[in-house]
């Protein structure tokens, strides 16, 4: 009897942390500056949101870094207006739970008045509900999912492009490569499997062989799959998620002597991808990824920024500081605007979202902004870009293969 | 001065007290025996000398040495081995290996040849069953095994708990030969018996314990012929 | 002199090896028929088409030329659930309870042996220009690290958590191990972050680890498929066995091990023999501390990148392995790791192409815990699991 119930209990075990495995494995952990001095009646704050902790912090706490580095430099019109403009970041640790804990403490404090956030869609999604319901302006430097604006909330916009783009880039780039057959494999995630399923679409729009579709979540042992890649011996592998699993899979399957080309989004775009992988990248045919966010060097005026951005933080920004900055960038000035309307006082939040829709010609450090009716940018920029060192130190020097404007679908 | 004096001791269960002020004596070279009622608290005595229960108030003096803090397993390098109650063997050990673990405190390695061949003198049916599990041996076969082991501890003083607990008749018999043959070849006895009989007819004193208390001690003869006990612990109307 | 050189019990030494050979070769034999009959069955139907439409080789063809890669990869991650298997079962054995936290111990024994690595290399100890024997030594300097300071740290929970629990109910310090678990996940964390400012740490590559042997290629149809093993997919397995090896000595051989056993049985008796219970169950989880120490560098070596919560997955993996093959039994956590680690390769590299990709490789978890369920309903004690009616 005691044996039975010892199997029953192991089982309840294993199940329970099973389940709660993803929640779990990433314990909450209270924002950085929540604990700021409350807030006198001309303090206005800026929130940040994204991973401060965790496998994508490289990337998170550049955002972070870029949103304060836009506070310091740009909030001057408004100092001299008599306000006086604070970062509040907040750190979402790539976690849905994390993110939407943060946005209801962002929104009951009534000084912040726009979110310059989130890395991952999967956390920008939920948490934006939460922005969405208290009239809260968000302006995301890199959440790159179709459904961050087509839920068509008046608050919520972001500056860079489009998974439902990205995808069929990614997918234009191998048919432009002369790639015949594609393995598609993704994270699970919102954000990668979204990016892969457009992928996919394109690719067999443009004749080529899709030979899988698979998502899973490991992170470590991708033995099984590469089987499966090298029995079926595509010409490319296309990687929809972020670098800490699509490095890995790539290693391995290098190793394993896949000779193709490896093809990734965004999400690929950390220099901690060329730290794990190495000279693997450079093999075989060569590893490519898509992005809405070019090197600086991309972008003809972020020459300065990225200056003030070593002697502020002591290394070169990754990929989306620019990003952030300009969305910093982008709630300054429509505050400002807000703030003018309403006769130079503290304005609502409703106002200063209305003031974000509404600018025009917004000219920011990577490009000139007009937000459509749901949000997006009316023209995005998308890059290819090879990978072109195994060395993290090189990894800005990757070289951008493709550039292209594209508008998003229409709302 | 006593081999082993006991003063006054009291334990306790939790918050339950069990024993209730015990003092006994044994002498170099006698067999004693404790005999009382189911719960009357002399599995509590053995169990508290040999360090396994911390009494709260009362010394435990091994020939003028206080023992009563010294914790179980340093108190078999003083030469006092118990068999427990229920044998205690290791079920998923040999016999060879539950042998062994009765030398376990033994430094003198060259020794231990010869004990073991004088366990096996004393309990044949050990040495055929060397390499067999202990689980799989019979109840009269655990105990011999649960005294060879003790033995292995080469002790001066031996503490045994209700050895004949449900063995057969003749198997009570032998195991009682036994204990007295290891008794003349110079080990001291400390026995707990419900089997109050058996135990007065090979002790040379007695203690009665009744609810955590010494009744009665004397001499084994004495026990045997006095009415109480007679009448309580021998069954004789 | 000679009193100290009992001689060493080559039966007890070796018998672990054969029952490992007969594990690996009876579990890779049984589910290799398994896919090959089911390869059989499906060759005609629908998901035979699909295959042979994209690659133009039967279905069954198709599975024999992936069945050695499968295979290797597979007995490899049982060596490593196995390795980590060995630490949970030995503390059950001897406490008959399940230390939660023996996946961060695991952890731990990653980030010690990877931090050194890292070290070793920016001083150019190691990397480009070092030779072969020195990467080899270094190498095995880390994982001697790793698996003092994993049991040590083992040993720091056991007295600090554990001990004052061990008369509790059993649920007591089960919660306790949780809590252990997730208070050392973020003491690693914050540990790395003060002092190296990140804590996802990549393994260092030096020395001819990634390195693969190649066997040759197996013919699939008019393609080939490169059959090769990296070379440390070897240090793995032989580190595993070797733990296996020792550890198993160690216990049925020696007389801390007999001291173990008796503990594990019975501590009230097993202190009447003079056996210290609380030195003991410390040394306990000493050894499988240093074990799963150890396991935790052969897996940062094998996957290598490793983070704070690298051991959860692993670690619940390793303890569904020694349930499966009968918990607080050391042959039976190989067992069981070795069944896991082949299960779990064969359903991600078979389960899409039988499925048509209906269930991929995302899978192959449920998989693998559905026949730990399976197994656990028919043998509650596990496939070793002992039966042992204790006699009182």
């Amino acid at each position: 009897m005691f044996k039975r119930s010892f199997a029953f209990l192991s089982l309840l075990v294993i199940a329970s942390i099973a389940l709660t495995a993803c929640g779990s494995s990433t314990p909450a952990t209270q924002a950085a500056d929540s604990g700021s001095p409350a807030t006198s009646g001309n303090v206005i704050k800026i929130a940040s949101q994204s991973p401060l902790s965790g496998d994508q912090s490289v990337i998170g706490v550049d955002i972070k870094n870029g949103a304060q580095l836009a506070i310091d430099q740009l909030s001057g019109p408004l100092k001299d207006m008599g306000f006086t403009i604070q970062l509040a970041p907040y750190d979402d640790m790539a976690n849905p739970d994390n993110g939407v804990a943060n946005a209801k403490q962002i929104v009951a404090d009534p000084a912040i008045m726009c979110v310059d956030g989130h890395y991952n869609s999967g956390v920008q999604i939920p948490s934006s509900e939460v922005y969405h319901s208290a009239g809260l302006a968000n302006v995301s430097p890199a959440n790159t999912n179709p459904t961050v604006t087509t839920r068509g909330y008046a608050e919520v916009n972001r500056i860079v492009g489009r998974d439902d783009v990205q995808g069929v880039v990614g997918a234009d780039f191998a048919a432009s490569k002369g790639v015949k057959s594609v393995y598609v494999m993704h994270d699970k995630t919102a954000y990668g499997q979204g990016i892969a399923e457009f992928f996919q679409q394109e690719a067999k729009a443009k004749g080529l062989e899709v030979l899988g579709f698979e998502g899973t979540e490991e992170k470590a042992n991708f033995d099984p799959i590469i089987t499966s890649i090298i029995a079926a011996n595509p010409e490319a592998v296309y990687f929809g998620g972020m670098f800490s699993q699509a490095a890995v899979m790539f290693k391995q399957a290098r190793d394993r002597g896949y000779e193709g080309m490896f093809i990734s989004d965004d999400g690929f775009d950390s220099s901690d991808a060329a730290k794990i992988a190495g000279d693997t990248l450079m093999a075989g045919a060569g590893t490519f990824y898509s992005t809405v966010s070019g090197p600086a060097a991309a972008y003809a005026d972020t020459a300065k920024f990225v200056t003030d951005f070593k002697a502020a933080f002591n290394h070169d920004p990754q990929p989306f500081a620019a990003q952030s900055y300009d969305s910093a960038a982008i709630c300054l000035a429509a505050i400002q605007n807000a703030i003018k309307a309403n006769n130079n006082q503290m304005p609502t939040r409703e106002a200063v979202a209305k003031a974000v829709r509404e600018l025009k010609d917004f000219k920011g450090i990577t490009g000139v902004y007009n937000f459509n009716s749901i949000g997006d940018p009316v023209v995005a920029k998308y890059f290819v870009i090879q990978v072109m060192s195994g060395d993290p130190a090189q990894w800005s020097a990757n070289e951008i293969v493709q550039t292209l404007d594209i508008a998003p679908p229409a709302p | 001065m006593a081999m082993l004096e006991v003063n006054d001791i009291h334990t306790y269960y939790g918050n339950i007290q069990a024993l209730n002020g015990v003092s006994l004596k044994v002498e170099q070279g006698e067999i004693v025996t404790l005999i009382g009622a189911n719960g009357a608290g002399k599995t509590t005595t053995l169990r508290t000398i040999s360090g396994l229960l911390k009494p709260r108030q009362g010394q435990i003096v091994l020939e003028g040495n206080d023992i009563t803090e010294t914790p179980a397993h340093d108190i078999v390098y003083k030469r006092i081995a118990m068999v427990p109650e229920g044998r205690g063997v290791f079920a998923r050990l040999t016999v060879a290996e539950n042998l062994d673990l009765g030398a376990y405190s033994r430094s003198d390695r060259k020794n231990l040849a010869g004990d073991l061949e004088r366990v096996f003198s004393l309990f044949p049916r050990l040495q055929e069953r060397q390499k067999q599990y202990a689980g799989t041996l019979s109840g009269g076969e655990q105990q011999m095994l649960a005294m060879g082991r003790a033995i292995m501890s080469n002790p001066r003083l031996l503490l045994l708990d209700e050895p004949s607990m449900g063995l057969a008749p003749v198997l009570v018999d032998l195991i009682f030969d036994i204990i007295q043959q290891i008794n003349k070849e110079g080990v001291t006895i400390l026995l707990v018996e419900q089997n109050a009989l058996m135990a007065l007819s090979i002790a040379n004193r007695g203690y009665v314990l009744q609810s955590g208390e010494i009744l009665l001690s004397d001499t084994a003869e004495s026990l045997k012929n006095n009415e109480m006990v007679q009448k309580a612990y021998l069954g004789i109307e | 002199m000679k009193k100290y050189l009992k001689p060493i019990n080559l039966m007890e030494l070796l018998r672990p090896l054969g029952q490992l050979i007969v594990f690996s070769l009876g579990s890779a034999a049984v589910l290799s028929i398994i896919v090959l009959a089911l390869a059989i069955v499906l060759n005609n139907t629908a998901a035979g088409d699909k295959i042979f439409a994209q690659l133009k080789v039967s279905l069954f063809a198709y599975t024999v030329a992936n069945l050695p890669q499968v295979l290797v990869d597979g007995l490899t991650l049982g060596f490593v659930y196995a390795a980590i298997a060995l630490g949970y079962t030995m503390v059950y054995g001897v406490l008959e309870f399940i230390n939660f936290a023996h996946s961060e111990i695991f952890a731990i024994g990653a980030f010690v042996g990877v931090e050194i690595l890292i070290a070793l290399q920016n001083a150019g100890l190691i990397g480009s220009g070092s030779s072969l024997f020195m990467d080899y030594v270094f190498l095995i300097l880390a994982m001697l690290a790793g698996m003092a300071v994993a049991g040590g740290a083992a040993i720091a929970m056991e007295r600090i958590a554990y001990r004052p629990l061990r008369n509790a109910p059993r649920l007591v310090p089960l919660i306790s191990a949780i809590g252990v678990s997730f208070f050392l996940q973020d003491a690693i964390r914050l540990t790395e972050s003060l002092t190296t400012g990140q804590f996802n740490r990549i393994f260092p590559t030096f020395g001819n680890f990634d390195k693969r042997i190649t066997f040759g290629k197996i013919p699939m149809g008019a393609a080939e498929l490169p059959f090769s093993v990296p070379i440390k997919s070897f240090i793995v397995i032989i580190a595993a066995v070797l733990m296996l090896v020792v550890l198993n000595y160690l216990v049925n051989a020696t007389k801390v091990g007999k001291a173990i056993r008796a503990v594990a049985q019975d501590r009230a008796t097993a202190s009447l023999m003079g056996i210290d219970v609380n030195h003991i169950i410390a040394i306990t989880f000493l050894i499988g501390g240093a074990l799963g120490g150890a396991a935790g560098l052969l897996y940062a070596l094998k996957f290598t990148r490793i983070d704070p919560y690298v051991g959860f997955y692993p670690g619940l993996k390793a303890f569904t392995a020694a349930v499966l093959g009968g918990i607080g039994n050391l042959t039976g956590a190989l067992l069981g790791g070795i069944i896991l680690g082949l299960l779990e390769t064969f359903a991600g590299s078979y389960l899409s192409i039988f499925t048509m990709g209906a269930a991929g490789v995302e899978y192959k978890d449920i998989f693998a815990f559905a026949i730990l369920i399976l197994v656990l309903i028919f043998r509650p004690n596990g496939l070793l699991g002992e039966n042992v009616t204790e006699k009182v």
